[in-house]
């Protein structure tokens, strides 16, 4: 095993803090409790993006998708960014983007976008200026299935090829779009090989394995490193719904075959084997990441909300001034 | 005074601001080979190289939205869209990324970008290459909205949306691209939000853009004849609106036509309508009229002009509000 002991054990908590925190959602949402929010989880998909997220060096940037709480509650101040889902003053963008536009460029998070796709050039753009500046930084933007269907996806892979730019294009691969299947949205097996229409190449891993992710993902990104961007696809399964309180229109025996492939239970197995795991501490660590995240929607409820003036400072909307720009 | 034309006024600021200030980039289409379709980069390439004047693959919707993306870098960008009609493609890097990123981010981010695109008929190229765009991005807060007229507006215009650190649209007009104008040697910008008052008068104001204010000072001159006095007023940027200048001249006359070649129906000049009727309206002693194209796609060849606006129609406005 390439990775410390440490190291494995850190994906795991990451992964358990995704699977819990977005179960504390779906708690309190159910009992009413959830006034605002853009409740798009990601739940089964924790192999993928903390696979993702581990790969990346501390100068590098990752560009989020929608569909997202369980990784920013692992890259973001948990407190401030539920804050910011729940549209509370104390969170990143003071309530105004919650976590569909969320972003922190202190913390090498690109804003996450209601357009699917349209982050794309923009993590291009951003990763040339990278380069431009000469440094050593690499951008992984991260798009699901659906969305790389998106024309300016390629027109991204193509700027980015052109340009060498240091970026990895992550494409997390659930299967489906709001409720349209990925067998009905392109004719590829795998997403991978969309680069090869402008000449960048591309990996497809096991989307359930975060090692494997985490694998792909360090080699990928240390390419990138020296200007030769790729994609690296994670096939997962989203247990959830396209957004909470929506039907599902998938089969039940779809989510019973991906419940015998769910990405916690085969990483504690694996863990397991090792000896760095047992039934008490994952029980402890689910305990404690309960707890965070329990705290950190107090945190939010207990939060202000933005005042009228706040939501209408102007100056907010134009930096330069000038003119009657209201 | 020295005359040069509105693409060498462009040119020439782009030149001189890239000069003072070596973190401005350029992206389009065109741009080392030709300098742009109508000349307005002839020589940048040449004098600033391929880092900073950059030829891109036709994909508005990839560049402009990467350009949103070098701005977050720290750069100063320019993203040039070689006709206007064609930021269709662009319209959602422009509109809800550019536009709305410093809101979204509570104010930590800010996108110093400036979009220009030729506008505008003139060179008879039909539906794609003629529109006036204006009134699609008039409905987007976070952005600004430039219209030059002539070529020392242009390079006065252009110098304050480089160093404005907002989102740009600079709709340069493809016709006026071509026209001279006295444009000194020495430094100057133009603030935005300052209307242009082309020519004092007092019977009717004429709130005319971009071409229209060439077709309404041929109209005033025919006027003149018939001792009618009419004052044109250039508004040079949208957003910001100088209403001011157009309240005061407005209270003067009482008497209103607004010139726009873009489609009447949903053109600016419905919003500069009422902006003068919310404020004005004891003031005016007649209804105000819009001048625009006709409500239809602009066909190819010299019959684009049965579409357009001229000035036999701001003459017959003028007339109108008379009555």
């Amino acid at each position: 095993m390439k990775y410390s002991n440490e190291q494995l054990l850190k994906m795991y908590e990451q992964m358990v803090l995704s699977r819990v925190y977005e179960e504390v959602i779906i708690e309190y949402n159910n009992q009413g409790k959830l006034k605002a929010g853009s409740w798009h989880l990601a739940m089964g998909e924790e192999a993928a993006q903390i696979g993702c997220i581990s790969a990346l060096g501390p100068h590098d940037y990752y560009g989020t998708t929608h569909r997202n709480h369980g990784v920013m509650a692992n890259k973001l101040d948990i407190k401030k960014f539920t804050a910011e889902c729940i549209s509370k003053a104390t969170g990143y963008a003071r309530g105004k983007a919650s976590s569909i536009h969320i972003g922190s460029m202190e913390d090498r998070v690109l804003m996450a976008n209601g357009i699917l796709g349209a982050g794309m050039p923009i993590a291009v753009g951003f990763a040339k200026s990278l380069k431009m500046n000469k440094k050593d930084s690499v951008v992984v933007a991260v798009t699901g299935d659906s969305a790389s269907n998106e024309g300016v996806f390629y027109e991204s892979m193509n700027l980015a090829a052109i340009w060498d730019a240091p970026i990895v294009f992550f494409i997390e691969n659930n299967g489906i779009g709001l409720s349209n299947p990925i067998s009905n949205a392109t004719r590829i097996d795998d997403l991978s090989q969309k680069g090869i229409a402008v000449g960048i190449p591309g990996v497809t891993v096991d989307g359930n394995d975060v090692i494997a992710v985490r694998e792909a993902m360090e080699a990928a990104i240390e390419k990138a490193r020296s200007g030769h961007p790729s994609i690296v696809e994670a096939k997962c399964f989203r247990y959830r719904p396209h957004y909470e309180g929506l039907p599902d229109v998938r089969e039940k025996k779809e989510f019973e075959a991906a419940m015998q492939n769910d990405p916690i239970k085969r990483y504690e197995k694996i863990l397991g084997e090792m000896g760095l795991l047992n039934q008490e501490k994952i029980d402890d660590v689910h305990k404690k990441k309960r707890a965070i995240s329990v705290d950190a929607f107090d945190y939010a409820f207990s939060s202000p909300d933005p005042t009228k003036e706040d939501t209408l400072d102007f100056n907010l909307v134009y930096k330069s001034f000038g003119g009657n720009l209201i | 005074m020295r005359t040069i034309t509105y693409a060498q006024a462009l040119t020439e600021a782009q030149s001189e601001e890239m000069k003072r200030d070596d973190n401005i980039f350029l992206l389009g289409l065109d741009l080392k080979n030709i300098g742009s379709a109508v000349g307005q980069t002839v020589g940048l390439y040449e004098q600033f190289g391929g880092e900073r004047v950059i030829d891109t693959p036709i994909s508005e919707a990839g560049y402009v939205g990467a350009a949103i993306g070098l701005a977050l870098g720290g750069k100063r960008m320019i993203a040039e869209i070689q006709f206007a009609d064609w930021s269709t493609y662009a319209f959602d890097a422009i509109v809800n990324q550019a536009a709305k990123m410093r809101y979204l981010s509570d104010g930590k981010l800010n996108i110093p970008l400036v979009v220009r695109a030729p506008n505008g008929g003139g060179y008879q190229f039909g539906a794609h290459h003629g529109q006036c765009v204006e009134g699609w991005y008039s409905n987007v807060p976070g952005l600004k909205i430039v219209l030059p007229t002539t070529a020392y507006d242009a390079k006065g215009l252009f110098k304050t949306a480089i160093r404005n650190d907002d989102p740009v649209l600079f709709l340069e007009h493809k016709l006026l691209l071509l026209m001279k104008g006295e444009v000194p040697e020495e430094e100057y910008t133009i603030p935005f939000g300052q209307a242009n008052v082309v020519r004092s008068g007092t019977d009717v104001t004429v709130i005319a853009i971009q071409r229209m204010v060439l077709e309404s000072l041929a109209a005033a001159e025919e006027l003149q004849k018939e001792g009618i006095n009419i004052e044109i007023i250039d508004p040079r940027t949208l957003i910001p609106l100088d209403k001011d200048t157009l309240f005061t001249s407005v209270k003067k006359t009482g008497r209103v036509v607004i010139a726009h070649e873009a489609p009447k129906r949903g053109g600016v000049g419905g919003e500069i309508s009422a902006v003068i009727a919310e404020d004005c309206f004891e003031f005016l002693k007649s209804p105000i009229m819009r001048i625009g194209s006709v409500n239809m796609p602009l066909p190819f060849g010299p019959q684009e002009c049965f579409v357009t606006p001229n000035k036999g129609d701001i003459v017959a406005a003028i007339k109108a509000t008379l009555k």
